[in-house]
């Protein structure tokens, strides 16, 4: 499987994503690559501004610095196949025109002219047939790949994929896909930005001038990595850089006061989320985890700990995804339910030795660094205390979160799950294993697979609705996790660029529209 | 005399009215100024003294919460998850603290937060009498900085110690909203100069860059106990008015700066409002005292013309005052004055008209009645002497001279009412005196008294009329030998004076009396007992007639002069040539 597609770990960047170890090659690969290709040269840069981009750690959830940059990279030096509008619709981006065949087990797909690797070398079709064949060809794929047969490139223009089975998630997976071409095992990317060099907690890039979309304004940018959200806020604030990846909520509002600054807040498509280990005897009962969903207060936490930057969550499908049905049912705050429901099931509140009394009580890991979980933690624990049930949270490293959470040795976690438009996560996150593929979460939990299959097989747009529908009840009824809230995002840029930035949407893929802004306006 | 008059109104005015007001508005701006700014001044030490009271609260409510989780925890028995849960809820209940650790004396943490603690046992010397410890400020992780507050708990016996880390941000939002009108803010600055916390958003950087703040001069008046007040330039050019404030159980100071435009904005709208006042109530005075001065002035001016006119013999000038005062009643009675002096010069010349008349006709009865007598006396005696052919003679001579007087008489009272005629030329003025004192010295003879002549030896010539010299000449010389005494003397003498040519006439005689010397050449006056009067003012007439100018010098007793100056002219011959 490629590294652009194989993601590991709960914390999902949109763009790249990829095991700690492959990610590192891939970005060795990307350094080497910076320098190698002629037609990338940093020749035009020198009269356009620098840009530098302070990125916490923690934010990506990545426990390496130059993995946290790494993320960035990857969105910035590489494009995707398609993009997801905030509905989950595939949007034109190296593909301009597809189309499937009435069966569903042909895709023909056209790709947009004049788009050129960093190193000069013109996309065709068999460029985008080479990339993609060892991704169909790995023993474990996305959902979307697992019922590819065949990828052909008939002419230099048009790539014809051919599934065994129809999939509504092949779009899905070639959405996350960002197209490279491996230049002597180095990774060439067409994103607007080249690599010239990165460290552990510094990274260089520069303006690749034939970017397809247009020319960069953006001469250079730097990537410098911060441990925490607030130690690059306090670099921000020193005048270190110009740009801030992520504000953090403690200090959005200082922030945005700022003259100098200008943030721009976005939905993120990422669920703050207590998830269960099915497998664990407590939470085999699926009348435990509604209690645990209706003993949490959700408006709440996001007045507390998100400081009202989000919204409370019902369930991990995205709210604006086309296929979403909000005439389901969502849990209410209602602790005395809670309790009721515990009692029925006949987990009554009892003494333990050297503990609180106590109906059961569980682990609950957490990435460590995070204040914003450390936070949450707390106020679930209290919430939860309060119906009797002891939660006890564990902040672990990520390296540690992540390898827990694939192996199952977890009772429960507090993070955020990815849950970027389309519907493809849904998959990856809640399916049980099966042949070619591999959930990220080794939680047991097998109650939704029977949704995920009428989404991944649904040919007409209502098959997948009702898939949908059905897999929102099972999450209801049959709860994996509390969904607690949608994440906000603030982006931080100086006045001295000029952003164009339209509302609610992430300004970072539009980094190559940026430019300076007239001493006046800063 | 306006001007003058005018100057003394505006002086008046300026004196009166507009001086004391300037004096009172420079006396009323000099104190609203020292008020309002004393009084903002104060203000803002208040909004400072405020502000670090708010702020040692802010520290010691730190310290009570701390004492709270300290009595929940002291000799409770707590196990220590009830500690944890008990530590961890006020840490969610209170965001002013970012971390609240429990240790045991060992310094072994007992219950912090979920990662590893972030704060330390108080060094010894740092623990307060009342068990509190507030430490030095330092630089976190994240070059921010922070400060931790400790209390010691004392329990069966054994010390341990609760550590809260404060957060900045929450120290920074309670300095945040200190305000001191739209652009006025609050900093908090160490004992050691650097900066804390910043309340304008911009600034905060200032902190994030570890910038202190440079002494400044007025934490020195702070530290030598004056008036914290200055006002002076901050590093972005703004002229601000600072005010400090000690933190005194911390050593923080807060400073609150407000830009001086906005601090005095009352100040300057007050003063401005009060300079706008004044000005107006200036241009009040100025303007009531113009139109009124106007006014005063004005028909001060209009009397100031009318009596003029009467001066000058406008008696038909009459003013018109308006209003209802004194001026105005000045006026009518300017105007019944000058009504009074016409009627009063009718009189006087309906007097004088009739005394003249009087006096003609007195002088003419008087002066004709000799001659008259004499012709008829002469017409009597010829009637019996018709054959006598020398009183014949006698006759003929008496007759015309009489006539002759008449007729002298007849011309003198026609000239008074119009010029004479005069047919001018070149007359030789020495020989034109000689002929008439050679006619008159039979009448100087007869009055037994000596007409000598004085005559320039060079020929005076003059543009005049032989006839009216001679006239002129007779006058002068009949009134001289009328007006001296038997065995005087009359002398008729010639000169060249520069471009003039000078008769004198001069006689020993009685002199004129000072007081009607000024009027001698006035018609109808004479100093004689007979005739009209005349004689001298149609001289006067004739000299000024012929460009020529008569002046007389008397003396009562000695004598008079009379002396005629003419313009002096070119010899006969050459004005021949010329004309």
């Amino acid at each position: 499987m490629g590294c652009n597609l194989t993601v590991a770990g709960l914390r999902t960047p949109e763009r790249s994503r990829g095991l700690q170890p492959l990610a590192s090659l891939w970005l060795a690969a990307l350094v080497l690559c910076g320098g190698c290709g002629g037609a990338s040269e940093p020749r035009a840069s020198a009269e356009r501004p620098t840009l530098r981009v302070g990125v916490a750690v923690p934010e990506v959830g990545y426990s390496s610095p130059s993995i946290g940059l790494g993320s960035l990279l990857g969105s910035l030096s590489g494009d995707r196949l398609f993009t997801p509008d905030n509905n989950g619709r595939p949007q034109s981006q190296i593909f301009d025109r597809w189309e499937r065949s009435p069966d569903g087990l042909v895709w023909r797909l056209s790709i947009r002219d004049g788009i050129k690797f960093h190193d000069g070398t013109i996309v065709t079709a068999e460029t985008v047939e080479q990339d993609l064949e060892p991704e169909v060809r790995q023993a474990l794929r996305s959902p979307g790949l697992i019922d590819v047969s065949t990828i052909t490139a008939p002419d230099s223009h048009t790539v014809v994929i051919e599934l065994k089975r129809p999939s509504s998630l092949l779009m899905d997976d070639l959405s996350g896909k960002a197209l490279e071409r491996s230049v002597d095992d180095h990774a060439v990317g067409i994103g607007p930005f080249v690599a010239d060099s990165v460290s552990s907690d510094r990274a260089s890039l520069h303006a690749f001038d034939d970017y397809f979309q247009g020319r960069p304004s953006i001469g250079r940018l730097e990537l410098i990595s911060y441990p925490t959200v607030r130690t690059a806020w306090a670099a921000m604030m020193r005048g270190e850089i110009d740009s801030l990846y992520e504000v953090g909520s403690e200090a959005a509002d200082f922030v945005e006061a700022e003259s100098t600054v200008r943030v721009y807040s976005f939905a993120r498509p990422y669920v703050h989320t207590l998830g269960f280990n099915v497998r664990r005897p407590v939470f085999k009962r699926p009348e435990v985890r509604q209690a645990i969903n209706e003993a949490i207060d959700r408006d709440a936490i996001l007045h507390a700990v998100l400081r009202d930057r989000g919204r409370v969550a019902q369930g991990y499908v995205w709210p604006s995804n086309w296929a979403y049905d909000r005439s389901l049912p969502a849990f209410v705050f209602d602790p005395d339910a809670a309790r009721r429901t515990l009692d029925e099931i006949g987990l009554r509140v009892k003494s333990v030795k050297g503990s609180m009394p106590e109906r059961f009580s569980f682990t609950c890991i957490l990435p460590e660094g995070m204040p914003l979980f450390e936070e949450m933690s707390l106020v679930i624990q209290k919430q939860l205390f309060d119906i009797g049930v002891n939660m006890r949270p564990e902040s672990v490293s990520f390296a540690d979160l992540s390898r827990r959470l694939a192996t199952g040795d977890f009772d429960a976690f507090l993070s955020e799950l990815a849950s970027p438009r389309m519907l493809g996560w849904a998959y990856r996150f809640f399916h049980s294993p099966t042949e070619g593929f591999q959930p990220y979460l080794g939680w047991g939990y097998t109650a939704a697979d029977a949704a995920l299959d009428k989404i991944r097989y649904g040919l007409t747009d209502d098959e997948v609705r009702a898939g949908v529908s059905e897999f929102q009840r099972v999450l209801y009824d049959d709860p994996p996790a509390a969904f607690i809230s949608w994440d906000e995002r603030a982006r931080a840029v100086s006045r001295r660029f000029l952003v164009p930035a339209e509302p609610g949407v992430d300004i970072f893929p539009s980094i190559w529209r940026w430019k300076a802004a007239p001493p006046s306006s800063d | 005399m306006r001007s003058r008059l005018t100057r003394r109104f505006v002086l008046f005015i300026a004196t009166a009215a507009v001086a004391p007001l300037l004096l009172y508005g420079v006396v009323s701006i000099g104190s609203l100024w020292q008020g309002t700014r004393g009084s903002v001044r104060a203000g803002n030490l208040n909004v400072a003294t405020r502000a670090a009271q708010q702020i040692e609260l802010y520290v010691n409510d730190s310290l009570k919460v701390l004492r709270a989780v300290g009595s929940d925890l002291r000799d409770t028995h707590l196990e220590r998850w009830q500690q944890e849960r008990i530590v961890r809820n006020y840490v969610l209940t209170f965001p002013e603290f970012r971390e609240i650790t429990l240790f045991d004396a060992d310094g072994t943490v007992i219950t912090s937060r979920l990662g590893r603690p972030t704060v330390a046992v108080p060094a010894p010397d740092l623990g307060r009498a009342d068990g509190t410890s507030i430490a030095p400020l330092t630089v976190d992780n994240d070059l921010l900085p922070t400060t931790t507050v400790a209390i010691r708990l004392r329990s069966d016996g054994r010390t341990a110690w609760l550590v809260g880390a404060l957060s900045l941000e929450e120290l920074w939002r309670m300095v945040d909203s200190i305000r001191i009108g739209e652009q006025g803010y609050a900093l908090l600055v160490s004992n050691e100069n650097q900066l804390i916390a910043h309340g304008n958003p911009d600034e905060k950087r200032l902190i994030a860059r570890g910038e202190g703040v440079p002494d400044p001069p007025l934490l020195g008046l702070l530290k030598n106990g004056r008036d914290p007040f200055l006002e002076y330039v901050d590093h972005r050019g703004r002229e601000v008015l600072a005010a400090a404030a000690p933190v005194p159980s911390l050593g923080w100071t807060v400073i609150v700066e407000q830009p001086t435009a906005e601090a005095y904005a009352v100040a300057f709208s007050l003063e401005w409002q009060l300079l706008v006042a004044i000005g107006l109530a200036l241009l009040a005075t100025i303007a009531a005292g113009y139109l009124w001065g106007r006014s005063v002035l004005r028909r001060i001016f209009a009397l100031m013309r009318g009596t003029q006119a009467l001066a000058e013999g406008r008696l038909n000038e009459r003013v018109s005052i308006s209003g209802r005062d004194e001026i105005q009643q000045l006026g009518v009675a300017f105007n019944t004055m000058a009504e009074r002096l016409v009627e009063l010069q009718a009189d006087v010349r309906r007097q004088e008209r009739q005394a003249m008349f009087g006096r003609i006709a007195s002088g003419l009865a008087h002066d004709l009645s000799t001659p008259i007598q004499n012709v008829g006396n002469s017409c009597k005696l010829i009637v019996r002497m018709w054959n006598d052919e020398e009183y014949r003679e006698t006759f003929r001579r008496t007759v015309d001279r009489e006539l002759l007087l008449i007729k002298q008489m007849l011309d003198d009272l026609r000239n008074v009412a119009r010029p004479m005629l005069l047919a001018r030329h070149p007359v030789e003025l020495n020989a034109s005196v000689a002929d008439v004192v050679e006619s008159m010295r039979a009448m100087a003879d007869e009055a037994k008294l000596q007409l000598e002549t004085a005559l320039s030896p060079e020929p005076l010539f003059i543009d005049g009329d032989l006839k009216a010299l001679g006239r002129v000449h007779r006058n002068l010389i009949a009134n001289a030998i009328q007006a001296t005494a038997a065995g005087g003397r009359v002398t008729v003498a010639t000169e060249a004076s520069g471009d003039r040519a000078v008769l004198r006439v001069s006689d020993t005689g009685c002199g004129i009396d000072p007081a009607r010397i000024d009027s001698i050449f006035d018609d109808f006056v004479t100093t004689k007992h007979r005739g009209l009067g005349l004689g001298l003012a149609v001289t006067k007439r004739i000299v000024e007639q012929l460009d020529g100018k008569v002046t007389v010098e008397s003396e009562l007793g000695k004598g008079t002069t009379f002396r005629l100056q003419f313009p002096a002219i070119a010899a006969h011959a050459e004005r021949r040539a010329a004309g």
